[in-house]
């Protein structure tokens, strides 16, 4: 390996390089080397033929059918919180109380981990207490959060948030930053 | 352990109906070609366990991508590209990318060929390979590795890798030096 100029050259499969093999015996030796490396890259290493394919050929059907069905899920949840709101808005059109208006922050992942910050002029978004509507909500919230982790290992975040009317509770679901690949 | 039903049927008939929804077709050919995937992840990765873990990241890909594959071009290349992005992600999760030798006695070698396209190497060369392998930067590595293992054009292996054609040509050359160096002074070392 002593001829710099051609060296690349015939490692990168130049074809003008064919000739110059002929008349240099450091860069035919090398050609030789390097079809050699070539034939070895191609043939399978030995542990190639020690792995459990079939059990990595399930857990992949599993892996692919677990991913496949993440967005199906999504959109079920989805629609079951909107059912939510709006069968519980029109049961509970009693006397109107005076509606403050609630500036809901935009979703963020990780909404359960820190009160959102709020205006000032904007009421204090605080969860309820000692009411029994309340209960119930959290524990349809507990629900669709266990329904949905027993399939997806990424955790769904379901946050209850009361409103200045105190017949609507806005139910905020989160999925938590997943790992959806392509 | 070697699929001889899937031999007998072309490789584009099998991506062809895998394509179409034939979950025994596709089964079929993720059995011609996870041999070579392993073998791809575990050059790439330097140990068993990410390999095959690799293997089952592509195979899930295959799954639920396998109708983007170019049925002109054939599942190898595909496959290659998604198991060296898996690899990488591997490697970034477990922040290793160095090449780590496998104890050899954790290898069990079978006694005969399988078939002449599957020629195994033996367990020194293949030692010597990974051991060189790993002494080139990661982009060469694996530029070489999908150029020669997987038969990937420069296109796609730019493709693949995110980069120009220019700089893949001259990637692998490099790559394919580095190591012919590399065997060379081994071969004077150990005549
Ligand atoms: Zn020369």
């Amino acid at each position: 390996m002593n001829c710099p100029e051609w060296e690349e050259r015939v490692a990168g499969g130049d074809p003008e390089a064919a000739e110059h093999l002929r008349d240099c015996p450091s860069c035919a030796a090398l050609a030789d080397g390097l079809a050699r490396d070539a034939r070895l890259l191609q043939t399978l290493p030995p542990e190639a033929f020690a792995v459990d394919y079939a059990a990595i050929r399930a857990a992949a059907r599993k892996g692919a059918v677990q991913r496949s069905r993440r967005p199906k899920v999504l959109a079920v949840l989805a629609v079951a919180a909107a059912v939510l709101l709006t069968v519980k808005l029109p049961l509970h059109r009693q006397p109107p109380a005076p509606v403050a208006k609630v500036a809901v922050p935009p979703p963020a992942v990780g909404v359960a981990r820190a009160a959102p910050a709020v205006s000032s002029t904007v009421p204090k978004v605080q969860p309820r207490r000692g009411n029994p509507r309340a209960d119930l909500d959290r524990r349809f919230a507990d629900f669709l959060r266990t329904h949905y982790e027993l399939q997806h290992p990424a955790p769904l975040r379901a946050r209850e948030i009361a409103t200045g009317n105190p017949n609507v509770t806005i139910l905020l679901l989160q999925e938590s930053k997943g790992d959806a690949n392509e | 352990m070697h699929p001889h039903t899937a031999h007998e049927i072309p490789e584009a008939d099998l991506l062809r109906r895998a394509q179409s929804g034939n979950r025994e077709a596709l089964e079929q050919l993720i059995m011609l070609h996870e041999h070579r995937i392993f073998a791809l992840a575990l050059r790439m990765t330097g140990n068993v366990a990410d390999a095959q873990d690799a293997v089952q990241e592509t195979l899930i890909r295959l799954h639920l991508g396998v109708r983007k594959i170019d049925a002109v071009r054939g599942a190898g290349p595909w496959l290659g590209a998604v198991a060296v992005n898996a690899c990488h992600d591997i490697g970034r999760r477990r922040q290793r990318s160095r090449l780590i030798p496998i104890p050899a006695a954790a290898v069990e070698i079978p006694d005969s060929m399988p078939d002449p396209e599957r020629r195994l190497s033996g367990r020194e060369s293949e030692e010597c390979l990974r051991a060189g392998l790993a002494t080139l930067p990661e982009k060469e590595r694996t530029a070489l590795l999908l150029r020669e293992m997987q038969g990937l054009t420069t296109a796609e292996v730019a493709r693949a890798l995110g980069s120009s054609e220019v700089t893949v040509r001259s990637q692998i050359s490099s790559a394919r030096l580095k190591l012919r160096r590399f065997f060379h002074r081994r071969e004077e070392v150990i005549p």
